[in-house]
């Protein structure tokens, strides 16, 4: 309904800092989320509550309409995908993600199956397809150059912010998948059943983008 | 022995399965008070040249098997508008028109790669209107939503309003691996992208341009339709828009109706007026509609249809969200008959059922109390419990569960009560 408070998943962890500079840019001060375990916020004075959530569950607490807007890389959004409206580029969080391999590593022509670590599988599925490469996807949940390094993999398909981390661990980067950055997303449903706190939240953020 | 379930079917107990069936019954109420006649769709269909697009544009989501006789590809029906459209053109093709006919019953689906929603069996309503190319027929969908909006007290609803025929001309002028980016961006709203996107051989680069910004309440039409003047292709599109809107003015129905001329969204066959409705509750839309004369075509026969569908459980939702489920049926009365013949239980069972009621029989020997339990458990409104010493007396005793009675009453008294009159609903 109208007038009706507006429900948030933010992203803990690296881009937390970012969404509460955003938020305190146009006026919503939400610095508690910082220093606290508690996972669901309310502010009344603002009308809307936000849950810290992990990077990657952003999308869903959005598609489901369990959250109305939520902040995510674009990463999340491609690997969870959904039917969401993604109206803003915040600016924030840029990176981007790789295809990575040791810097030994040599692809054979005929290889029998390439081994991929990753946290995102079908991101990983959907680029390989393109090459016709038999593949065998290997899903982590961190740390994913070591699996390179190691040996779990012949490649890696990662997040690199500045390159440091591959660097450290003496991996070179091959070939660039996407530029992530971290988008507002909206549900279908409330972007239209709660169309004006909506759109004044987005219009309030954007005008603050441009400066 | 494991008991797994397939993930997104669901099984439903009784309680909810009633609410489901009155959900059902209302909407199909609503339907038939429009003038409109159901007509029953077979589950399986062969995998013709229409699911075959379908197939393609839901990225392999329809549900295949074999026919053991033939060996052909049959489907699940994953859609009722393609099966009506058939019937349409096909056993009903010399029948006058209008056509108003409505649908329900389960579509089949597998999720779209797992990016939509779980349910691979969802319970749909919908109707068709064939033969009415006038924009008044598309007012009657908005009509006919609004009025079961109304029926479900759902407040707080929005109908958005869009054209596929709009998108559709703006992408014109583009090379295609362009129009599905563009396409791609007005799905997502990615107001950026389309700004860092060279558009500038599509046929209405200012339009496209702005896209986003034509959305809003009929204001945007207006803003539109002097934009566009003397555009063969958009003109009378969004002229149209305008009409069906009057003609939802004159009905005093334009409150919780926005336009979106931005929305590509729509099933393939869609090529005219598009419409989808959103209420709390349920994160995606809980109708969807459209116009559809290519699907029409595609069975031989080209003449205008439009059409929307419910998903009945997305409108549970809603409706569980607003804590206005319908009540179940549950039953009337338990009968307990403790004597050696039970002739009495038995002849009073059988007066009530005449008489409308819904009744069961106890049967199991058991403490009375536990018999009183098991009615309240289960969601019986009335034990009727029939014993020789009462019976002796002319008496029965009767615990009303809800009012908390529990009274012995004289049988002439009960008959009285229950057994002359049918049941009032």
């Amino acid at each position: 309904m109208e007038g009706k408070r507006i429900k948030v998943a933010i992203p803990k962890g690296r881009l937390l800092k970012d969404v509460v500079k955003l938020f305190s840019s146009i006026g919503i001060d939400i610095t508690d989320t910082e220093h606290s375990r508690r996972l669901v916020f309310h502010y009344p004075k603002y009308d809307i509550s936000l849950f810290l959530v992990k990077p990657f569950d952003v999308v869903t607490y959005v598609k489901e309409g369990v959250a109305d807007i939520g902040i995510a890389g674009d990463d999340v959004i491609e690997e969870i995908g959904g039917n969401i409206y993604e109206p803003l580029d915040l600016g924030f969080g840029k990176c981007r993600l790789v295809v990575a391999q040791r810097e030994d590593f040599v692809m054979e022509k005929d290889i029998l199956m390439l081994k991929v670590a990753t946290k995102y599988p079908r991101i990983t599925e959907k680029h390989y397809s393109k090459k016709g490469i038999p593949l065998d996807i290997i899903k982590l949940y961190g740390s994913v150059e070591l699996a390179a390094t190691c040996g779990l993999a012949h490649q890696i398909v990662d997040l690199v912010e500045t390159g440091r981390t591959l660097k450290e661990n003496r991996l070179i980067e091959v070939e660039k998948i996407m530029d992530v950055s971290a988008k507002l997303i909206v549900n279908r449903s409330s972007y239209n059943v709660k169309y004006s706190p909506i759109n004044d939240l987005i219009s309030k953020i954007s005008s603050v983008l441009e400066d | 022995m494991e008991f797994l379930l397939p993930k997104g079917v669901r099984i439903i107990p009784p309680a909810l399965a009633d609410s489901r069936e009155r959900i059902k019954e209302v909407i199909a109420s609503v339907f038939r008070r429009w003038g409109f006649r159901r007509v029953v769709t077979p589950t399986f269909e062969y995998y013709d040249e229409v699911y075959r697009k379908l197939d393609n544009w839901l990225n392999g989501g329809i549900v295949k098997i074999t026919e053991r006789e033939t060996g052909k590809i049959l489907v699940l029906r994953p859609d009722f508008t393609p099966q009506v459209a058939r019937i349409a053109s096909t056993i009903m093709k010399d029948y006058p028109r209008p056509l108003r006919l409505f649908y329900y019953g389960f579509v089949y689906r597998w999720p779209l790669n797992g990016l939509e929603k779980i349910e691979k069996e969802t319970y749909q309503a919908g109707l068709e209107l064939i033969g009415i190319e006038q924009p008044e027929a598309s007012s009657e969908m908005i009509a006919i939503a609004v009025e079961l909006l109304r029926e479900f007290k759902i407040e707080g609803w929005r109908i958005v309003v869009g054209h596929a025929g709009f998108t559709k001309a703006l992408l014109e002028g583009l090379p295609n691996d362009k129009k599905s980016i563009v396409f791609d961006i007005l799905k997502r709203k990615a107001r950026k992208d389309l700004y860092s996107l060279d558009i500038s051989e599509s046929k209405h680069p200012d339009i496209l341009r702005d896209i986003f910004s034509y959305a809003g309440d009929v204001t945007v039409l207006s803003y539109l339709m002097r934009k566009v003047e003397g555009r063969e292709d958009l003109f009378p599109i969004v002229k149209e828009l305008r009409v069906i809107y009057g003609f939802l003015e004159r009905y005093g129905l334009t409150k919780g109706v926005v336009f979106d001329l931005s929305e590509p969204r729509g099933m393939f066959y869609h090529n005219g007026f598009l419409f989808e409705v959103f209420a709390e509750g349920a994160g995606r839309s809980i109708a969807f509609g459209g116009r559809y004369e290519s699907l029409m075509e595609m069975y031989g026969r080209k003449e205008p249809a439009i059409g929307f569908g419910v998903n009945i459980d997305d409108i549970m939702d809603v409706l569980s969200a607003m804590k206005s489920l319908p009540p179940s049926h549950g039953v009337d009365f338990l009968i307990v008959d403790t004597t050696e013949s039970k002739d009495k239980g038995v002849s009073l069972a059988s007066l009530l059922r005449s008489k409308g009621y819904s009744v069961a029989r106890d049967i199991i020997k058991r403490d009375i109390n536990d018999s009183i339990y098991y009615a309240k458990t289960v969601g019986i409104r009335k034990v009727l419990v029939i014993t020789d010493e009462l019976l002796v007396m002319g008496k029965v005793r009767l615990v009303e569960i809800d009012e908390g009675r529990d009274m012995i009453v004289d049988e002439t008294t009960f008959v009285n009560t229950y057994g002359l009159g049918r049941k009032v609903l």
